[in-house]
């Protein structure tokens, strides 16, 4: 399942390092050892952000150590990983599925099924809650000779509050920390029937999602009437009240969050996109032959619930892009962002930024000095109600265009629903220059031949409004 | 009370609830309250059990696809469900049970009831609170909409149970109390305004349980209420007005119109205001309009303000009713006009009658009233009635209207302005005869003393030829100007500038440009004083177009000798100044006074002159008798112009003709000689007044002349900046663009935008199209 | 006459009286309260709470007492009410176990105390934050009794939901 979600949280440390505690149970590793192995994860972690280029040189510099460091980093840190993973998310991590029996499961009658099933407290002298953990603060416990039976703790008082006040909770936590939302919901089947099983947290879900969204067919009819106020709901294509379109989702808060396709603005959305270019030669060189390289660059997109939106296209690899993707980032790079906004030069530019929303540019001889592939061009979004989206941007790299993309929401891998942009359209439309410029208004087609799709990163940092 | 049933057992749970569902719904006789502890215990035990339900059962059996709301036999049971169709059940039977208690009058059953319901259900929904806060809010927000809070079921069980098997028979007694109460009996209010605003409370909102919704109040109460108002009305009206007169009604109107406005705040929606008060208007107003209409004229002929105020006041009620009113106030303000103007005609012919019965009849229909009586006339009924649309109309727009239409009319048709139909309308021309008689020197206070510039303002408004009265009023102020007659410069300017200020600048364009050649008049004076003999030489430079006077061939004098210095320095300073302008003298203008050295007792004569006869005398200068003929080329001038001027000079006996007679006047040979000494008993002799005039007349024709002329070009050139910016216009269509920018200045006909036009395409500057349409030619 | 008190009765028949306002923090009793003196309080007034043991109740109370004055927002905007931070004097009043603090959430919930229920919701969703599974189950000392195919199904079908 790896790499299908990744979340980037380039503050938080990288897990798969090895940590201290470990280069002792490992004595036998020799220091090339552990750097072919350092450069092995290296290339693993470029891979997942589809840094082939990158990758390729790790892994031949791994190799070129160590022909063998693939066979010693699965002895080595694999099993390592494996626990950490256990540690966090339980018994059933590291087990082998059964593919068959996985895809059989209706999930929803299975929730369904655990209507009265009670949470189970942990008993040390049941086996069948093998958990490696607990196991050994059994035998610490126990000392090795007796067979005397631990005493049982009762489940947490708090399991047994009633289901409204568990909702409440619910809901503070998809509010506040929708993972742990999640979390909560995989412990055990009262809590998945809790967290997962009632239409109020579906219905949670889609007021918190759709209420969100800038649908085109709205913006359209608003702009159509004279009277921009907003006084009857009813008149709108797509209504704001959701009770009222739930009908055609089966009366099902799940089945529209499920089916309806929406923008995420907790994370940002990424396209890699790899091609292999023909390197230039050396000055000197006799090579007969150009050096054949890939080309590495990606493309990002952040959203806002206000309609706004901002892109950066860069060579540069998410990590460094992410933090600074932002619409309130003053400096409108993302290598210079501005982090005090104390400075006079920052905060004039602030102010000019609140003044000029997103659309707008922003004071010119700043952002002429950042470099192209830092930039971000912010621009405006729309949703339809079949998930097309269609993206405009005023101001983007060549004055006279306004560039348009129309993507298309699509599930990822069958099961990260909502989490893929495929590519509709890429087109600029020429602006009008000057007063009688009959070019205004020409259409020019880009070519989509190596773009590849977008996929929704989470990114913990980000909020709506930030 | 006993102790809490099992939180699980829903049979027990019920029976441990419902008698003190009982007691707060107060369906047991009893009369005691309800407790704290049935309260509570009531409360806990419903508590426990939707806890106890929400803790083992699902909330919702199925999370995709189970269309819930369409299939009734569900074969599962929604968990909180159970309590509420208990409930659903329980209000059932409990309102079967009220209505099946004996009564005598339903209404006073109902109101009693409902009153005591209401109370019940709102405790009832505070101890069903747990279940109305989850069970009902998340039903609701799940889309069902057959789901309600405990107290809006209460309101829907009464509306099916109670109000709807009664509602007609109920609806009947509130509608039965409201006319006894129309009719003056005395009835128990309460009883009306707790039903009706019961009707308020049982329209529910399926969709929005919060949305106010007058539904039931609407289709149960208030249609049948304006029905039976309109028919109440109607008959009260008619009624009425068969037995008394309109001013009664009136006043019956007032009263019933305030009644109905008290009893619509004391128990009526709000939404039932406004079309009570239109069937109100329609029954009791609207549908005697025409007999409060007829009543009108004669209300207005004996002066009856109040009662047109009354009967203005409820008219205005159903605006288009006043539009007949405010026709029939102008047709009688024009009308009352006609009267007097007839009446005044008819004075001031008798007057001149006894005044001068020897004199011939003045010519056919005219009448020469006197400009001021009859200037005041207008002004007098036109402030009588502005008075009458001040005190009984509250000055309504309408009616202010109707006052400005009625003044135009008869400012500019009547008796005296225009004698007969076709006769051109002679207000403009008084109206400036009426301004020169205030403006001009030597009147006598007495007669002046009323006539105002403000007057002079209110009719201007509205005469439709200001063009003419512009016309009249600049030939008379250039002769005040020119001869010095204007009592107060500062007077003439503010007046000018009123003109402006209600007209245009460009109205009173010739006019200001006469006060300027005036002022630079003077400078020159100012600066040519010293060369000559002429002791106070006045020359005045006048623009051609601006003032009303032509040069005249006939009257082209040669310059005496002596004088001839200082009229060349006029010409001489003035082309200094003024380059390439061509300076013509006007002689038939202008006078002159000389001293005449013509007494043997020495006396010193001073004659006033005009220019022809100024040349003449100064002839005598050289010798003291001349043939006609010698006489005229020294003079110059027509013929007929210097016989005109040289006749007072015989008359007066200063010059002896030879031979005399007036035939022998104009002879070539006929002497003429100056006398020695002159006999007159005044020492100040004008010559001036005896010069025969011919100019009258002329002056009219001239000013119709004129009038036309401009008429002409102000149309034309209306039509040219028309078809400018349409390029192509339709005949009638343009018609309809030019007549509107003339009022300022005129009435055009559509005959002389006609000829306008005609002229424009002789012109060549627009041509013919097919379909009745213009294009412009640039 | 000195101002009517409110003498709340808890389910071991401890008495607690308090003052009016302190009483009707509390949603049900305010009801009570009015609907059955529909014309003010002329004199002490007894309610019992038959759910709430004294030891629970004393707690709550000591929680309205301290909030009497406080003015909490309308129901209106319940995700700002979720988000905001939790105050310093409630955190340390909930300084309890987690027995206590599930009767005083069960109390709030059922006396109609909706901040202090709240407030107690968003102590229990604390705990949950930046947790893993494993780190739950221990602190609610409970079992994972998925099959590991169950746990993989509900996985697959629900994760990408905290996406969004």
């Amino acid at each position: 399942m790896s790499g299908a979600t990744s979340v980037i949280e380039p503050s938080s440390t990288n897990t798969k390092f090895p940590s201290g505690e470990d280069s002792n149970s490992n004595g036998k590793l020799s220091d090339k050892d552990h750097e072919a192995i350092r450069l092995f994860e290296k290339a693993i972690d470029k891979e997942a952000l589809g840094m082939m280029s990158d990758a390729v040189s790790f892994y031949r510099r791994a190799f070129r150590i160590n022909e063998q460091v693939d066979i010693l980093y699965r002895t080595q840190k694999v099993p390592h990983t494996i626990n950490k993973l256990r540690e966090e998310g339980g018994k059933n991590i590291a087990k082998r599925i059964d593919e068959e029996k996985v895809k059989k499961i209706n999930v929803d009658e299975l929730i369904e099924s655990f209507i009265h099933t009670e949470a189970i407290a942990i008993d040390p002298n049941n086996p069948d809650q093998d958990d490696p953990n607990h196991l050994t603060i059994k035998l610490v416990n126990l000392g090795l000779e007796t067979e005397t039976i631990a005493d049982i703790k009762p489940v947490s008082p708090l399991i047994h509050l009633p289901n409204e006040i568990w909702h409440n909770i619910m809901e503070i936590l998809l509010l506040t920390s929708p993972e742990s939302w999640f979390k909560f919901s995989i412990t055990c089947k009262r809590n998945a029937y809790l967290g997962l099983g009632s239409s109020n947290i579906w219905r949670k879900l889609c007021y918190l999602v759709y209420s969100n969204q800038i649908y085109e067919e709205n913006v359209l009819y608003l702009n159509a009437r004279s009277v921009k106020t907003l006084d009857d709901d009813d008149s709108l294509p797509v209504p704001k009240d959701l009770v009222k379109i739930l009908p055609q989702y089966n009366n099902s808060w799940k089945y529209m969050f499920h089916t309806r396709p929406f923008i995420k603005f907790l994370g940002c959305y990424i396209s890699v996109v790899n091609y292999y270019g023909e390197g230039g030669k050396a000055e000197f060189s006799s090579s007969w032959s150009n050096p054949v390289r890939t080309i590495t660059y990606y493309r990002y997109i952040r959203f806002y619930p206000d309609g706004s939106c901002v892109k950066v296209l860069s060579a540069m690899e998410p990590s460094k892009v992410v933090p600074h993707l932002s619409k309130y980032n003053v400096s409108n790079s993302i290598v210079g962002f501005v982090s005090d906004p104390s400075t006079t030069e920052s905060s004039t530019q602030s102010q000019t930024q609140t003044q000029s929303q997103s659309q707008t540019s922003t004071s010119r001889s700043h952002t002429q000095q950042i470099k192209e592939s830092q930039r971000i061009y912010h621009g405006k979004w729309t949703i339809s109600t079949n998930g097309e989206i269609h993206i405009i941007i005023d101001n983007g790299s060549v004055p006279y265009y306004t560039f348009h993309y129309n993507f298309n929401i699509k599930t990822l891998g069958g099961i990260f629903k909502h989490n893929k942009l495929t590519w509709g359209r890429y087109y600029a439309i020429r602006k009008k220059m000057s007063e009688d410029d009959d070019r205004q208004g020409e259409e020019t087609e880009f070519s989509l031949k190596n773009e590849k799709p977008f996929k929704f990163s989470r990114v913990k940092s980000y909020r709506i409004d930030n | 009370m006993a102790a809490l049933p099992p939180s699980a057992d829903f049979k027990k749970t019920w029976n441990f609830v419902q008698p003190g569902l009982d007691f707060i719904l107060g369906t047991n006789d009893e009369q005691e309250g309800v407790t704290a502890v049935m309260y509570m215990s009531c409360y806990t035990a419903i508590y426990n059990y939707c806890i106890n339900k929400s803790r083992s059962v699902s909330l919702i059996p199925s999370i995709i696809g189970g269309n819930r709301s369409s299939d009734s036999n569900n074969s599962y049971v929604l968990p909180g469900a159970e309590l509420y169709n208990k409930l659903d059940k329980y209000l059932t039977k409990v309102l079967k049970d009220v209505l099946s208690e004996k009564h005598d009058n339903l209404l006073e059953f109902y109101v009693k009831k409902w009153t005591r319901y209401t109370i019940g259900a709102r405790y009832l929904s505070n101890v069903f609170e747990y279940m109305n806060r989850h069970w009902v809010q998340k039903e609701r927000q799940d889309g069902r909409r057959d789901v309600y809070d405990v107290n809006t079921l209460c309101l829907m069980k009464w509306r099916e149970e109670v109000f709807k098997p009664n509602e007609k028979q109920l609806i009947g007694q509130v509608l039965e109390l409201i006319k006894k109460q129309r009719d003056n009996e005395i009835v128990d209010t309460y009883l009306i305004s707790t039903a009706v605003k019961s009707l308020v409370f049982l329209g529910i909102d399926v969709q929005d349980l919060k949305k106010p919704n007058l539904v039931v109040y609407i289709n149960s109460f208030e249609k049948k209420f304006l029905t039976e108002t309109t028919e109440y009305y109607q008959k009260e009206s008619s009624d009425f007005l068969a037995k008394n007169n309109v001013v009664d009604y009136m006043q019956k109107c007032e009263t019933r119109l305030n009644e109905e406005v008290l009893r619509s705040n004391n128990f009526l929606e709000e939404h039932t205001k406004k079309h009570l008060l239109e069937t109100l208007n329609k029954s009791l107003i609207e549908d005697h309009a025409q007999e409060m209409h007829d009543y009108f004229i004669s209300l207005i002929k004996q002066n009856e303000l109040d009662h047109i105020l009354r009967m203005y006041k409820l008219l205005s009620r159903v605006p288009k009713c006043l539009d007949p009113l405010a026709l029939s106030l102008e047709n009688y303000i024009i009308q009352q006009a006609d009267e007097k103007f007839k009446e005044l005609k008819s004075e001031s012919e008798k007057l001149v009658e006894d005044q001068s019965k020897v004199k011939s009849k003045p010519k056919r229909g005219v009448t020469n009233v006197d400009t001021k009586t009859y200037i005041h006339t207008l002004i007098a009924h036109h402030d009588k009635y502005q008075g009458v649309v001040f005190k009984a109309f509250a000055n309504d727009p309408k009616f202010i209207k109707a006052l400005d239409n009625a003044s135009r009319h008869f400012v500019n048709k009547n008796i005296i302005a225009s004698p007969t139909e076709r006769s051109k309308c002679r207000t403009p021309e008084l109206l400036a005869k009426y301004a020169d008689t205030f403006l001009k020197k030597g009147g006598k206070d007495v007669d002046t003393m009323d006539m105002t510039a403000d007057n002079l303002m209110i009719v201007f408004k509205f005469l439709n030829d200001k063009d003419q009265f512009e016309n009249y009023y600049r030939r008379q102020l250039a002769k005040r100007l020119i001869t010095d007659t204007s009592k107060s410069e500062e007077l003439e300017e503010s007046l000018l500038q009123r003109l402006q200020v209600e007209n245009s600048s460009e109205y009173t364009s010739k006019m200001t440009r006469m006060f300027a050649d005036m002022k630079t008049s003077a400078d020159l004076k100012s600066n040519i004083r010293d060369f000559g003999p002429v002791k106070d030489f006045n020359p005045l430079i006048l623009a051609q177009n601006m003032w009303p006077f032509d040069y005249k061939e006939e009257y082209n004098l040669k310059v005496a000798p002596q004088l001839e210095e200082q009229f060349n320095k006029v010409l001489e300073y003035h082309d200094n100044k003024y380059n390439g302008r061509q300076l013509k003298w006007l002689w038939h203008h202008g006078r002159a006074e000389l001293k005449a050295n013509l007494s043997k007792k020495s006396q010193k004569f001073t004659f006033i002159v005009s220019n022809p006869q100024l040349m003449i005398l100064m002839a005598f200068n050289e010798k003291s008798s001349y043939t006609f003929e010698e006489l005229h080329e020294i003079v110059g001038g027509s013929k007929n112009v210097f016989e005109m001027h040289l006749q007072p000079f015989v008359t007066y006996k200063l010059l002896i003709q030879t031979p005399e007679g007036e035939s022998a006047m104009g002879k070539e040979d006929t002497s003429f000689k100056i006398v020695e000494d002159y006999k007159s008993k005044k020492l100040r002799v004008n010559f001036v007044g005896a010069i025969k005039s011919i100019e009258t007349k002329e002056e009219e024709d001239e000013i119709n002349k004129e009038v036309d002329e401009t008429r002409k070009n102000f149309l034309s050139a209306c039509i040219v900046r028309i078809m400018k910016s349409r390029k192509t216009i339709k005949h009638n269509d343009l018609v309809n663009e030019v007549l509107p920018q003339t009022v300022s200045r005129f009435q055009a006909r559509v005959i002389d935008v006609k000829k306008a036009i005609d002229y424009l395409i002789d012109k060549d500057y627009m041509k013919r199209l097919e379909n009745n349409t213009y294009q412009y030619i640039s | 006459m000195s101002t009517p008190k409110i003498i709340i009765i808890s389910s071991d028949e401890e008495k607690f009286t308090v003052d009016q306002k302190v009483a009707e923090k509390s949603g049900v009793l305010k009801n009570m309260i009015n609907d059955l003196n529909p014309d003010g309080l002329t004199e002490d007034f007894v309610a019992p709470t038959p759910n709430v043991r004294g030891i629970v109740l004393s707690k709550v109370l000591e929680w309205c007492e301290h909030h009497k004055n406080t003015v909490f927002p309308d129901e209106d905007d319940e995700d700002a009410k979720k988000t905001a931070p939790i105050e310093e004097w409630d955190r340390s009043f909930f300084k309890v176990d987690q027995e206590m603090l599930y009767e005083i959430i069960l109390a709030a919930n059922y006396l109609t105390i909706t901040p202090l229920r709240d407030c107690g919701c968003k102590i229990v969703a604390e705990m949950i934050k930046e947790k893993s599974p494993e780190e739950l189950r221990r602190i609610f000392n409970i079992t994972n009794d998925f099959s590991p195919e169950e746990e993989a199904a509900i996985k697959r079908e629900n994760e990408w939901a905290e996406d969004r």
